[in-house]
């Protein structure tokens, strides 16, 4: 029995929808059932995150269209640049639905810019410490390795 | 006792959860993260074998200390000072992580240190098969890439315990030249079962030379067998692809790598140098062979308590005639676990540490350990999406749509879903629990008549080794209906069966999953649970 199919009409196809629905064991109601958000620390959180996400964009794609010379690809990177600006509206304008004034936006703003700042710095942090740990382990390599390699080979061979 | 099994630290990872006994759930994270063969710390596994609850012990498979000394010693072996990368570079990942898995295993999941056991892993998979197999005694083969040390290992069960008979040590592993000759084709080196399917269209003619790098012994005081040490250096594996763990000896046998960007053209017209590389397939299958003969006669004479032989670790997956070769060494019957690969481990290691001496014996339900799912969401969404959507999906080259069509049942017919594939169509069904392991059993799987048989092949893209399976009335009743439904129409008994994912994607889990994979691919009919949607074509 074919219920719906996804080539009708729009309206139509809502309408099947719907019926398909309650055909579906336990009730699907379409519209009404609000998924849980996967952000652990909740939607407002995750709209500040894409709202600082978005604005970084939009600064890379202002950075682009200053600095490249070709007029069309200017263009095309201007078009960019505004695209990704109602981005940042939209998600700015989430966030505020969500937060319900401007004060508590602007902190939660603040402290994925903030959390941002800490993770750049852990990641530099780290990779200071892969070079530092390289040169360590080249340098015991090049005074251990000599000596040990042919243990290390006779173990092997049995 | 509830008894968390980990494989960690590998290609494969998963969590398996053990209940007095009884595996009760098990899983790989590649399923949940959809990134093949995952060796991150499997997070996601764990949470769904645990369901919110907190294990008693914690059981991982292979022991960090054993495995760093091998490391160590293999990164001090590599010609000098070729080897200072691969030193570096598993020095850093071994200081730095996996020597103290206990410690981060005990952070993740809030567990006592001491409530931490590892198993040696060929211990923990030869359990694994065990009970799998659902015996209580028996012999069993390792033929592992490296775990610990022991990389080829014959097991026996008895009424005292699980002990090794014998074992062949790194670095003469038969997986790691497996993963060689992967790597040497241009596939993953974890992906052993890319070379029994390329081997189908190739000829053994470099065999002659392949056994001049994998020796087998027939005198008994020696090793089944040995690699040359000329042709490899394993050490080097942790800089793959950008070193490689093959010497220029190896490349002067058998010729240069294959780049992996260049599709295969098979089954179709080949270039001489396509079909180089299915007759190194072919040759290195004959010569492995080979090798796993002379272990398993070892096997079958070592004193081992039962006409039965377990076959498992990742080479059990390359080795298409390993049934063959073990009833030719004198064993009546032959067992590879669904999942013979490392993933394996963290369902034996649970068991041994989980074994009580009034529950000695240890057996798995059956494949169908994973999550099941509520597909109701999923068939809303696909209810919902319009032809736009579908159209972004198309994987290039597919046919172009028209739209879908839903048809709600309280359960798919046998002879609706035989009318399906006796159509020509090619049908994904997902239902219920996943299965354990990397291949479908029945509840993510791809079906179709044997004359579509080339289309299946076509959805999955690359050459795929599909072995004969039989399925029976009590262990899947649905599909075995299924195909007597088949059979009452076109007098033919037997499908074209694949698992339902892509390439180079894991097997489907959630019914997300499949419905991409409908949208993408050229499945015909998808079945989620009570409802069969088909594609419709202009």
């Amino acid at each position: 029995m074919f219920v719906t199919s996804l080539d009708v009409s729009s309206p139509t196809r809502e309408s099947l929808s719907a019926t398909a629905a309650d055909r579906v064991e336990g009730t699907l109601r379409a519209g009404h059932e609000v998924a849980p958000s996967p952000w652990p620390a909740g939607l407002a959180d995750f709209y500040a995150y894409a709202n600082v996400g978005e604005d970084d964009v939009f600064r890379q794609f202002d950075a682009y269209a200053a600095g490249i010379g070709d007029e069309d690809a200017r263009r095309v990177f201007r078009e960019a640049k505004l695209d990704e600006l109602g981005h940042v509206g939209l998600t700015r304008g989430l966030l505020l639905r969500l937060t319900g004034d401007e004060r508590t936006a602007r902190r939660k703003v603040l402290w994925v810019r903030l959390t941002r700042l800490w993770d750049a710095w852990l990641r530099f942090g780290k990779a200071v410490g892969e070079l530092n740990a390289s040169i360590l382990l080249g340098a015991l390599y090049i005074v251990a390795a000599p000596l040990l390699t042919v243990a290390a080979r006779r173990r092997l061979v049995g | 006792m509830r008894v968390l099994g980990l494989a960690l630290g590998d290609a494969g990872a998963a969590a398996a959860l053990v209940e007095d006994g009884i595996v009760v759930a098990a899983a790989t994270e590649e399923r949940f993260s959809r990134q093949r063969l995952d060796p991150n710390y499997p997070a996601q596994a764990v949470e769904f074998v645990l369901g919110g609850r907190s294990p008693d012990v914690v059981a991982a498979s292979g022991e960090p200390t054993e495995r760093f000394t091998r490391v160590l010693t293999a990164s001090l072996a590599s010609p000098f000072p070729a080897g200072a990368g691969a030193f570096v570079r598993n020095m850093k990942a071994w200081i730095g992580h996996h020597l103290w898995t206990r410690d981060s295993v005990s952070r993740r999941l809030d567990v006592d240190p001491d409530r931490i056991t590892f198993v040696p892993r060929d211990r923990a998979l030869a359990k694994h098969a065990l009970a799998a197999a659902g015996w209580e005694q028996g012999t069993v083969v390792v033929a592992d890439t490296a775990g610990d040390w022991a990389c080829t290992s014959t097991l026996a069960m008895t009424p005292a315990g699980l002990r090794v008979v014998e074992s062949v040590a790194y670095p003469h592993s038969l997986g790691l030249f497996a993963a060689t000759i992967a790597g040497l084709l241009g596939f993953a080196l974890d992906d052993l079962e890319r070379l029994p399917a390329l081997a189908g269209f190739g000829r053994p003619v470099y065999a002659t030379r392949m056994r001049r790098m994998l020796v087998v012994a027939t005198d008994p005081g020696k090793p089944a067998y040995t690699l040359d040490p000329a042709m490899f250096d394993f050490a080097r594996l942790a800089e793959w692809p950008r070193s490689s763990p093959w010497t220029g000896g190896l490349t002067d046998q058998l010729g240069a790598p294959r780049d992996a960007r260049r599709p295969l053209p098979f089954p179709g017209p080949v270039e001489a140098e396509d079909q180089r590389y299915a007759d190194i397939a072919a040759s290195f299958v004959v010569v492995v062979e080979e090798a796993l003969t002379e272990v398993f006669k070892r096997a079958a004479t070592a004193g081992a308590p039962s006409a039965g032989l377990c076959f498992t670790g990742p080479v059990a997956a390359c080795a298409p005639g390993a049934a063959r070769m073990a009833v030719a060494a004198g064993f009546g019957e032959v067992f590879i676990p669904d999942e013979p690969g490392p993933a394996g481990g963290a369902v034996g290691a649970a068991l041994i540490v989980g074994a009580t001496p009034d529950r000695a014996d240890s057996r798995m339900a059956g494949p169908f350990l994973g999550q099941a799912y509520d597909e109701r969401a999923d068939v809303l969404a696909l209810m919902q999406m319009d032809t736009t959507w579908w159209q972004r999906w198309r994987k290039p080259g597919s046919r172009p749509i028209r739209g879908a069509r839903l048809e709600f049942c309280d359960a798919p017919s046998p002879a609706m879903v035989a009318e399906e594939l006796v159509a020509g169509r090619v049908v994904g069904w997902c239902r219920g629990a996943f299965e354990w392991g990397p291949h479908a059993r029945g509840h993510r799987s791809l079906l179709a008549g044997p004359e579509s048989a080339p289309a299946l092949l076509a959805v999955r893209g690359q050459p795929a080794w599909c072995p004969v399976e039989l399925v029976t009335q009590s262990a899947d009743p649905a599909l075995n209906d299924v195909i007597a439904a088949h059979a009452v129409i076109t007098g033919i008994v037997g499908l074209a069966h694949a698992d339902l994912c892509e390439d180079d994607a894991p097997l489907v889990a959630s019914p997300a999953d499949a419905v991409l994979l409908f949208m993408r691919t050229d499945v015909d009919t998808l079945i989620l649970g009570n409802t069969l949607c088909r594609k419709l074509y202009p």
